[in-house]
């Protein structure tokens, strides 16, 4: 599939996508949400994985490897998408809403619980916030 | 629809504008030179084109000219004009015109004039781009077809690799591209590496084993990553590959898997350093088809590498068989012949003689054997290929290639020796890697009837005694014990320099290997 963007990507032009990531299964379906994001935009797609912080060394490396199969699979049919990929220790909602102050939107999984993370953070940014639904299996 | 300006003066200068903007191929000249135009049409000291996004959710970029009212904080209080350009139907961008010369207000002629201009810049924007798009797929195309061929010449496979990096690397104007193969142990290997840094050869024989990679090449799809100023790497892999050959952390890289079929055989990874992102944008199309047609050519290449060492084992096979059917079938009658005639032979003298020419048969036979089972060995990897080879492998901790020439009989030489011909080139460009600083070094090889003779000289510091002494004596070692000789001399030239000269003779000794 040829994906051409007619606005050529110009680093800082605009603020980033960001993709939320947990390694909790639903990584690929928040960044295939992602992906059409940054593409529509023509902006820089960062894919934000977030651990706990009392994570091993050998779980964190788990974590990375399975979300950025999960990001390079959301990738598939597009070209020429800049993408950024970040580990990042701490707590998601913090993390999440640190980096959507410069972003252009957010992209994050939504769950059911009623202080769900991407109310959360939405209550917090000025940047669209978008939470992917758990898809039925 | 559009009414143009009853002045004269005012359409002279609407034509000499649009001749302005028209002729100008290069998009980086040409917006400039619109907003400027537009300005001098109708006498505004400030003009901008922004550049709408694809979606047009925004403005992407813009060109101005002339100082900023809304930095003055004027705006609003002067008087604006703004007219949309538009390319082939889509709205490209709008161009913003204020503060006209003595405070006037824009006119609805400054308008018509404006727009005129506007519809010509649409045509000149969309031939400027198509332009540009088309030199760029010629470049690839070119560089697609010159790699091919370098391929499919049957030209030494890693100076093929090299051209096929650096043509990648000037196409996509990037400052590093690497291609990184799987091996028959599934490892994936950089193979050549080219850029404007010379540490980027260095990189060369570095295995790519974090996870990342691999995911990148099982995907089958190029990823472009992407570091702004300021950033640490986009990812920590190609961070790590970016260092390692000089580039900064901040700027793109491409993973680009090269694919035959749904299979990946390796991958091409190009960079670029600092902030021109536009061309690695572009890039990430052209280099997929690149990177797949290297792959196809490759594997072809490789086939009839495969193609050419069958032939030769066929021919081995096919000549093993004349010589057992028909040579030693007719050598054995002959002696058998030979046998039967010497028992009926009278004289002793003339029984003698037939019994020696039965044993001079039987040892034919035997060689004939020896022969026969020889060419049944498998096919090791000519001599001259292998010192190549390795000479090659000292390319990164000597940060170039060796120049290598061997001549002669390649065949005389045993394994034994082969060996430890093998040894004393690796021992001695390990030497000059480690202290000579050289800028070249040249490997000679010449195998005669008489002996072998191996030549490495280089333009480095030259000798000391101290801190070489250990390799040496094995270097010594290695050609007393086939009756040999090792000779240092340094300097060479002028300029300093060692030169390693160590010979053996072919004879008695390694006969049998």
């Amino acid at each position: 599939m040829r994906s051409h963007s007619a606005i050529p990507y110009r680093p800082g032009q605009s603020g980033d996508v960001v993709a939320g990531l947990l390694n909790d299964g639903r990584a690929e379906a928040v960044a295939r949400v992602a992906v059409a994001e940054a593409q529509r935009r023509g902006a820089r797609l960062r894919f934000v994985q977030v651990v706990d912080q009392d994570v091993t060394p050998e779980e964190r490396a788990d974590a990375d490897q399975a979300t950025f199969r999960a990001a390079v699979r959301a990738l598939r049919g597009y070209r020429g998408i800049p993408c950024r990929f970040e580990v990042v220790t701490g707590d998601p909602t913090d993390t999440l809403v640190d980096l959507a102050r410069s972003a252009a939107a957010l992209i994050v999984g939504a769950d059911d619980s009623p202080r769900s993370l991407a109310l959360r953070i939405a209550t917090l940014v000025s940047c669209p916030v978008v939470a992917v639904p758990v898809q039925a299996a | 629809m559009l009414r143009l300006p009853r002045s004269t003066d005012a359409v002279a200068t609407l034509l000499d504008a649009v001749l302005a903007v028209g002729s100008e191929l290069d998009l980086d000249v040409l917006l400039p030179r619109l907003v400027r135009s537009a300005c001098y049409l109708v006498g505004a000291r400030y003009g901008s084109l922004g550049i709408l996004r694809q979606d047009s959710s925004g403005i992407a970029e813009s060109v101005t000219d002339g100082l900023n009212p809304d930095d003055l904080g004027l705006l609003g209080v002067m008087s604006s004009l703004d007219v949309p350009v538009m390319v082939r139907g889509q709205a490209f961008g709008m161009l913003s015109l204020a503060d006209k010369v003595g405070g006037l207000d824009f006119t609805e002629d400054d308008q018509a004039l404006v727009q005129a201009l506007a519809g010509a810049a649409g045509m000149a924007i969309d031939n400027a781009r198509m332009l540009a798009e088309t030199r760029r797929q010629q470049q690839w195309s070119e560089a697609i077809s010159e790699m091919s061929q370098a391929l499919l010449s049957g030209q030494d496979e890693r100076d093929a690799l090299g051209l096929l990096v650096s043509r990648a690397c000037s196409a996509a104007q990037a400052d590093l591209a690497a291609i990184a193969l799987v091996g028959q142990d599934g490892a994936l290997v950089i193979e050549a590496a080219t850029g404007v840094n010379p540490r980027a050869g260095s990189i060369v024989g570095t295995p790519l084993t974090e996870p990342h990679w691999l995911a990148v090449l099982e995907s089958g799809e190029p990823l472009l990553l992407v570091s702004n100023e300021g950033e640490t790497a986009a990812d920590p892999s190609a961070g790590l590959l970016r260092a390692a050959s000089g580039l900064e952390a901040h700027g793109q890289t491409a993973l680009v898997p090269m694919s035959v079929g749904l299979g990946h055989i390796g991958l091409l990874v190009v960079a670029w350093a600092g902030d021109e992102g536009r061309v690695a944008y572009d890039s990430a199309e052209p280099l997929k088809q690149y990177a797949d047609q290297a792959a196809v050519t490759l594997t072809a290449s490789s086939a009839q590498r495969d193609r050419a060492r069958m032939e030769v084992l066929e021919d081995r096979e096919r000549i093993a068989r004349d010589m057992h059917d028909v040579v030693i079938q007719r050598l054995f009658a002959t002696g058998l012949g030979l046998q039967s005639a010497a028992r009926v032979a009278g004289h002793p003298y003339v029984q003698n003689r037939l019994a020696e020419a039965v044993d001079e048969l039987d040892l034919a036979i035997k060689d004939i054997r020896r022969m026969i089972f020889a060419l049944h060995q498998p096919a090791t990897v000519p001599l001259d290929e292998e010192v190549r080879e390795l000479a090659l492998g000292f390319r990164a901790p000597l940060g170039f290639a060796p120049i290598v020439a061997v001549t002669g009989e390649l065949d005389v030489v045993a394994e034994e020796l082969r060996l430890d011909l093998l040894a004393v080139i690796r021992e001695a460009l390990s030497n000059v890697a480690r202290h000579a600083q050289a800028q070249r070094v040249l490997v000679d090889v010449v195998i005669d009837r008489s002996a072998v003779r191996i030549g490495v000289e280089d333009d480095g510091v030259g000798f000391t005694e101290t801190g070489r002494r250990s390799g040496l004596g094995n270097l010594q070692e290695r050609a007393a014990h086939h009756g040999g000789t090792m000779m240092l001399i340094s300097p060479v030239g002028v300029l300093g320099g060692t030169r390693l000269d160590w010979e053996v003779p072919l004879g008695a000794t390694d006969s049998q290997g």
